[in-house]
């Protein structure tokens, strides 16, 4: 079940669609942070469900945040979702390869974005009980 | 960074150029970003599924707005003149970067170098030797031969910057028969390739350019000429298929906008019209007017779009359009009613035409032609003074069908005459005569120069200003 998630992005207009789209629409409890940065220092209190990660971002771009992430204690089995503009398949397999639960692609439609991400979260936890985890970093 | 790992992808034989980096990086992030909030922003308010707030339709509104103000950015980078000069120096740059062969051929026009940088990979002395006597007599081209003995040493030399053609010995200490073309290519995908074996077997030859060789010759059968056109002819071909596949990623690039851009964009234009037209609830008079803005830089942004691939497309399919006899007189026409259809009739009124009897021929495309007039026309309607008329007149002279089209708009001073028909000319800034697009004059000219013709433009104070498109008597 999934009811808290920490987004991650530069972008102040997709920050506000995406907190109309996962709490108005979604019903989650959701924090917006504007920098990976930013996400480590909070990560650890909020505690999500779920982190929704932007790949191009100033400073730390998205796999640098998500192998900081992955350091952190309690947060090594958050499965991570990457957002990108990017379309290229290697890319997207290079995504899943650093140990991304999912990769959703800009634009995205806020009013499926919650249950796109339940999806992804439901066949990521299926796979990870069923590979013991075997396929994360 | 893309594709950075693959300089070039593998369709079976099929070479493909891949879409310069910074294009490709343009189009994924810079576009969608903006546009994932116009679509984000637009898709929220019309749902029926969420219950916004005054607040956060105010701040969607806003987030939209936004969103196709970066757009229009965008474009307006898009259609600037040095930023694309900017993209296809990255271009060559990368080019370079990727093992690509050296630019003696000029992309979209194959020119045959001054002099030739052949390598030669043969242990076999004796015949360096003849074919360094070959070659050596040709004066134009001019050919510098390099000479290693296995491709161990193709490892080591500086091959890429010093060579246009490789000249490729079957039989080397290190590598035999068919597998060394394959080698050979895979370590230098873009240089010709021409192999030189021993025996005279069709079927082989066949092979090695399934393999990826240019061309291969029969050593100890081929006489100096031969050798010297096979040279020649590889790294012509080499330059034509260079020069396709570079044409064939633009097109793609245009369609990756045509795709990314329009069609959202489109799109978000019906959203915007159900929203200012307040089936779905009642704005405040700021919402209306921010949603009536976003309207307006919406149609800016589609007719700019639009005009701008029109012009890539002109560049890029100008040798293949078809011709046939057009008569000016129903193109005009054609023109005159698409540019007037949705126009007010004091609009119409502006427009005096007086055609010559006699039928205006002229070989040519009409779809083109048409577009030509409508360019022209709109530029009168856009620059002339609209309290006076627009005079569209034409003549026939023994070898020159000419029309004019007439304004009042304020005269253009000679110095930019010349500019005004400039691919993405902006225009001066403060002066009436700035452009729109800055694509419309420029593709006017473009089709006149394809049909063998030329658009003059005549502008003083006292007569007013006339364009004048003359095209050839078939």
């Amino acid at each position: 079940m999934v009811s808290k998630i920490l987004l991650v992005d530069d972008d102040p207009g997709i920050r506000f669609i995406a907190s109309i789209s996962l709490v108005e629409v979604g019903k989650f409890e959701a924090l917006m942070v504007e920098s990976g940065r930013k996400a480590l220092e909070v990560v650890s209190d909020f505690r999500p469900d779920v982190i929704l990660l932007d790949v191009m971002m100033p400073g730390l771009d998205g796999p640098a945040t998500f192998e900081l992430l992955r350091k952190k204690p309690g947060i090594a089995q958050v499965p991570i979702i990457f957002i990108t503009a990017k379309v290229q398949k290697h890319e997207v397999q290079s995504y899943y390869n650093l140990g991304a639960a999912g990769v959703l692609l800009k634009p995205f439609d806020p009013i499926t974005l919650p249950q796109q991400i339940a999806t992804v979260v439901q066949s990521w936890r299926a796979l990870s009980t069923g590979a013991n985890n075997s396929h994360v970093k | 960074m893309l594709n950075d790992d693959s300089p070039r992808k593998e369709h079976g034989n099929k070479r493909c150029v891949p879409l310069p980096e910074n294009l490709r990086s343009f189009i994924s992030h810079e576009l969608r970003a903006p546009l994932a909030c116009v679509e984000g922003a637009l898709r929220l308010m019309s749902s029926s599924e969420v219950q916004l707030s005054p607040y956060q339709k105010t701040e969607l509104i806003s987030v939209a707005s936004n969103g196709a103000q970066q757009l229009t950015q965008l474009v307006d980078k898009l259609l600037d003149e040095s930023s694309w000069a900017q993209l296809k120096l990255s271009n060559s740059a990368l080019a370079k970067r990727r093992n690509e062969a050296p630019t003696s051929n000029t992309p979209g026009r194959p020119i045959q170098p001054q002099t030739l940088k052949v390598l030669m990979v043969d242990d076999d002395h004796n015949y360096y030797r003849f074919v360094r006597q070959v070659l050596e007599q040709s004066k134009n081209p001019h050919f510098e031969l390099r000479h290693v003995g296995s491709v161990g040493e193709l490892k080591t030399e500086d091959v890429i910057d010093r060579t246009d053609v490789i000249l490729l010995d079957l039989t080397l200490p290190d590598s035999f028969g068919p597998a060394t073309v394959t080698l050979v290519r895979t370590m230098f995908p873009r240089l010709p390739i021409v192999v030189l074996t021993g025996t005279n077997d069709e079927d082989l030859g066949v092979q090695m350019v399934a393999d990826g060789a240019d061309d291969y010759l029969v050593k100890h059968h081929i006489n100096d000429g031969q050798l010297l056109r096979s040279i020649q002819y590889a790294v012509t071909r080499k330059g034509f298929e260079e020069s396709t596949l570079r044409l064939a990623a633009i097109s793609d690039f245009t369609n990756a906008i045509a795709h990314d851009l329009t069609v959202p964009l489109t799109g978000a234009r019906n959203v915007l019209s159900v929203l200012a037209g307040k089936t779905m609830g009642a704005l405040t008079p700021a919402q209306d007017e921010m949603i009536r803005t976003l309207q307006s830089s919406t149609d800016t942004l589609l007719e700019l779009l639009e005009k701008l691939l029109e012009a890539y497309r002109y560049d890029l399919m100008s040798p293949e359009i078809p011709f046939g006899a057009v008569d000016l007189s129903t193109v005009l026409e054609k023109a005159m009613s698409e540019l007037l259809k949705n126009a007010q009739a004091t609009e119409r009124k502006r427009f005096i035409v007086k055609l010559p009897g006699e039928l205006l021929s002229v070989q040519g495309n009409p779809d083109a032609l048409e577009r030509l007039l409508f360019n022209l026309l709109e530029n009168a309607l856009v620059h002339g003074d609209d309290s006076r008329p627009i005079r569209v007149d034409g003549k026939v002279s023994e070898a020159v069908i000419s029309i004019n089209v007439h304004n009042w708009g304020p005269p253009i001073p000679t110095e930019v005459i010349a500019h005004t028909f400039g691919r993405l000319w902006h225009g001066i800034p403060g002066k009436r005569y700035v452009a729109k697009s800055g694509v419309g004059l420029y593709l006017a000219q473009r089709i006149a120069r394809l049909h063998g013709g030329k658009i003059v433009c005549q502008s003083n104070q006292k007569d007013g200003t006339t364009m004048t498109v003359q095209l050839p008597v078939p």
